[in-house]
């Protein structure tokens, strides 16, 4: 009852004294759909979407429902011109406007002169209409960040198609621009967006005035004045995972590139030049990053490199595309991605580029071009052995025979987030990659640089890991640390193969016939281990996230020890935690218990798991490589979830 | 469409109903005027954080009062409730003259907006039971560190530690007058605003129909020379 008058009370205040004067938007609108148009006046439907954007507050409402009012209007044309502002509003002023046509109010009024069934020969308005609502179905409420506030658009879709209205095709094109665009935002930029976004959403709540909309619009206050920090996004975070998309972009151009050989011709919109004017608007954003990243020097100097090194490539395909090969090599020559050339070089198989296009994980054990290469060349049954194969010695043998769990690449492959292998020495630190452009860097980080894990940066760090030697972790925090890879970073397995490859190890030896058909080059600093001391990868990310390490106990050095982490990145509370873990046959499993079942919201590392692996019946024997399955189940709030995948192979020294 | 409906609501039964913003600086005494209005008894209060929204019927006017809280992070998310406002209840701790300017800046800030242009404006110089006075006050550094603890009830005698658990000094103060209020507030610089200050005690409950009244005869009236 009071809610009620509450919400009469919060009515637009003209209403209440009798003649008011129109507001500047009212009169805009007016003479936008004033009869006397005999088309759209695009000036000035233009100038009413700035207007409501400079304006914000009821200003999205207002328009709204003077808009609806017009095209309700008996004359057709100025229903029509009416539905062209409404068009443009829509496209122009973003979520505060789309939360005003995703009210019950203006969906209703919308479709107020629809008779009941649909006629034999809908109007042109009533076609318009019918398009406009096909139009935000098949956009915003799929694609905007907050669809779930959109829900009363597909309701009235639906009820449409019940009542048998026909809807009339859509130019995917023409609607594109209401999706939201993936050009690279900094941090401020997402945050400002959401602040927007809020802003927009506790008006309309405030507004609406029902009791659980007051309920929601007092919690939102508590999330915007910065009393509730739970659902708090770190933008920062969510910056360094898009410049990691960037970065597997630019590799991705590169790669391609490589591939390029004098014969071929580049066309218009082909795979090179979107993916170059991706990169090159990317650019500027890079560069503002920098600026407001200016207390973080280690950032700048990452997102710099960055830089430089998406300047180059794309230079190179300027080059290219000109059909200077020859210049675009002697760029390339400085490009820090040097050792993929060579391998990419031969990789003949333009569709097996392109798969990497799709999925991002499978470079990280297809890596440098030579995955793709050993792919397309169709060694089915000798694909998991080809690159893994080099690092390993008499245990390869037992990859063949997977036994229960058969890993490879084409299992491996599909699972998001998965591990990626990378090499490390116990002495270096992140900062040691930053100013040298070429070498990798060997840290702890390397193992988080692919981009679907970029954000969740920081290795884990469970208790029961004391035993194990590691070095200083010193900017784990830092969602930019992520980004120290290897340039084009997320390509953590490039320093591994290579490393293989160019270092005599006694290893070699059994997989050498692999070895003959790719020459790698390599980039690593002369003391380069063969093997890692110890690993580290996130097993899975999500809503309960994984993080792994493996490294030599003291106690049992012919073990491999592994410890899991298991971190929660939502607000609801994890309970009844889960985790199986398998290896193949020949080894064996010790595990200690789980320090937990439960989890908080957004804790982490709250659960650790220790376990030890061991060749099956034989503990003399050094456990060098290992290859794991993993199942986990949790409840997340009341829903039970259940996911499993694979940790690709790694090996440690 | 429903704003017809609400205009041809008003035509026939005449505007009884009215939407009024309370607002002002933290621990002015907003949701215990809110409380007393609506239960009629003194309650205790902790910092709003968000909002309170109550429905009062005083002669045959249903006021929606929206009280919104005070805090520093809170203040920009005032703006949110403007929309629709027909008069501002601005509340004044009288005894705090260490803030008044503060508050002057925040209602100006408030006033100035495009969507409170045709709101009427009442002033609450509350606190005015703060007589022989001391009014504790933190210091000014730190004040910005309030929230959370149990707010201090104006009734209690002052203590050594405020209700935002730091060391309080003591200033000899007493509840500012009405006109001093308004001197304070520059409100003789206001040019087409109607505006009234009301001195008040939100724990006794003096002042506070007082100004419900003027609001009720002032609403919808043509803009009337400013009384105080």
């Amino acid at each position: 009852m009071e809610a009620a008058s509450a919400r009469a009370a919060a009515r637009d205040r003209w209403n209440e004294m009798g003649f008011p004067r129109p507001s500047q938007l009212q009169r805009f609108i007016q003479s936008a759909c004033s009869p006397e148009n005999y088309e759209p006046n695009l000036a000035l439907n233009l100038e009413i979407a700035d207007l409501i954007n400079s304006k914000k507050g009821s200003a999205p409402r207002e328009a709204a429902v003077a808009i609806v009012g017009y095209i309700n209007h008996r004359n057709t044309n100025v229903a029509l011109l009416a539905l062209n502002l409404l068009d443009i509003c829509v496209k122009n002023c973003g979520y505060p406007f789309h939360l005003q046509i995703a009210t019950k109010e203006f969906l209703n009024e919308l479709v107020r002169r629809f008779p009941e069934r649909p006629p034999i020969r809908p109007t042109r308005v009533q076609t318009k209409i019918l398009e406009a609502i096909e139009e935000w179905r098949s956009t915003i409420c799929e694609t905007s960040r907050y669809k779930e506030d959109l829900g009363f658009i597909r309701d009235m879709h639906r009820l449409l198609s019940y009542k048998g209205y026909a809807f009339p095709e859509v130019r995917r094109d023409d609607a594109a621009v209401l999706n939201p665009s993936d050009n690279l935002k900094s941090a401020d930029e997402m945050e400002e967006e959401e602040r927007e976004a809020q802003s927009a959403k506790l008006q309309e709540l405030i507004r609406r005035g029902n009791p659980e909309d007051l309920q929601e619009a007092n919690r939102l206050m508590k999330v915007m004045a910065g009393f509730d920090t739970r659902s708090k996004t770190d933008y920062r975070a969510k910056a360094a995972e898009d410049v990691g998309k960037i970065q597997a972009k630019a590799r991705l151009l590169e790669e391609n590139l490589a591939a390029f050989k004098p014969g071929d011709k580049m066309t218009e919109g082909d795979v090179f030049e979107e993916l170059a004017s991706a990169l090159s608007s990317a650019q500027p954003k890079i560069q503002k990053m920098c600026e407001e990243e200016s207390d973080d020097h280690e950032a700048v100097a990452k997102l710099l490199e960055i830089n430089d090194s998406i300047h180059r490539t794309v230079e190179r395909w300027k080059l290219l595309k000109k059909g200077d090969i020859e210049g675009a090599n002697a760029i390339a020559q400085g490009a820090p991605i040097q050792s993929l050339q060579s391998s990419g070089g031969q990789a003949s198989s333009s569709a097996a580029n392109e798969l990497s296009l799709i999925d991002f994980d499978a470079d990280a054990s297809g890596t440098n071009g030579s995955g793709n290469n050993g792919e397309s060349s169709s060694q089915a049954a000798g694909v998991e052995n080809d690159l893994l194969g080099l690092s390993l010695d008499g245990s390869s043998s037992t990859f063949g025979q997977g036994g229960g769990i058969s890993l490879g690449f084409g299992a491996n492959s599909n699972i998001p987030g998965q591990p990626l292998l990378s090499s490390m020495t116990q002495n270096s630190n992140a900062t040691g990659a930053v100013n040298a452009p070429t070498p990798p860097s060997y840290t702890q980080f390397s193992g988080f640089t692919s981009p679907p894990s970029g954000s969740q940066s920081s290795t884990p760090q469970p208790q029961g890991l004391s035993a194990f030697s590691q070095p200083p972790q010193k900017s784990a925090a830092d969602p930019f640390a992520a980004l120290t890879s290897p340039m084009f970073g997320s390509k953590p397995a490039t320093p591994q193969p290579s490393a293989m490859a160019a270092t005599p190890a006694p290893a070699a030896p059994a997989a050498a016939n692999e070895d003959d058909e790719w020459s790698f080059s390599s980039a690593l600093p002369p003391e380069a281990p063969s093997l890692p001391k110890d690993h580290a990868a996130v097993v899975k990310t999500g809503e309960v996230q994984i993080d792994m390490k493996a490294a030599r106990s003291v106690q049992s050095p012919n073990a491999l020890a592994l410890s899991f982490a298991f971190s929660s990145n939502t607000a609801q509370p994890v309970s009844e935690l889960h985790f199986q873990l398998a290896v193949t046959k020949g080894y064996e499993l010790q595990l200690q218990p789980q320090t937990g079942r439960n989890l908080q919201p957004n804790q982490k590392y709250g659960v650790t798991q220790n376990m030890q692996v061991w060749h099956a019946g034989d503990k003399s024997k050094k456990v060098e490589t290992i290859k794991l399955r993993w199942r986990v189940s949790y409840k997340l709030g009341s829903e039970t979830k259940n996911e499993m995948g694979d940790v690709a192979e790694f090996g440690i020294a | 469409m429903g704003g017809q409906l609400s205009k041809m609501m008003g035509k026939i039964f005449g505007s009884k109903e009215m939407r009024l913003l309370m607002l002002g600086l933290d621990a002015a005494g907003k949701t215990t005027i809110l409380y007393k209005l609506k239960l009629g008894q003194d309650v205790t209060t902790i910092p709003t954080v968000g909002f309170n929204v109550e429905t009062v019927t005083y002669k045959n006017v249903k006021f929606n009062v929206w009280d919104v809280g005070g805090q520093d992070k809170i203040r920009p998310l005032w703006r949110h409730y403007f929309s629709g406002t027909q008069g501002l209840i601005f509340v004044i701790d009288s005894a705090d003259r260490a803030r008044i300017d503060e508050a002057k800046q925040e209602l100006h800030r408030i006033i100035n907006d495009r969507e409170m242009k045709d709101s009427l404006l009442l002033v609450f110089a509350n606190k005015q039971d703060i007589k022989e006075g001391r009014s504790p006050r933190p210091f000014p550094l730190t004040w910005s560190n309030s929230k959370g603890l149990p707010r201090r009830s104006p009734t209690q005698p002052s203590a050594v530690w405020g209700r935002h658990g730091m060391m309080l000094t003591m200033i000899p103060t007493t509840a500012m007058k009405p006109q001093e209020v308004t001197d304070a507030l520059e409100l003789n610089k206001l040019k087409d605003k109607v505006w009234y200050v009301v001195p008040s005690c939100a724990t006794t409950g003096e002042g506070l129909l007082e100004g419900l009244a003027w609001l009720s005869n002032n609403v919808k009236a043509p803009p009337a020379p400013a009384k105080k």
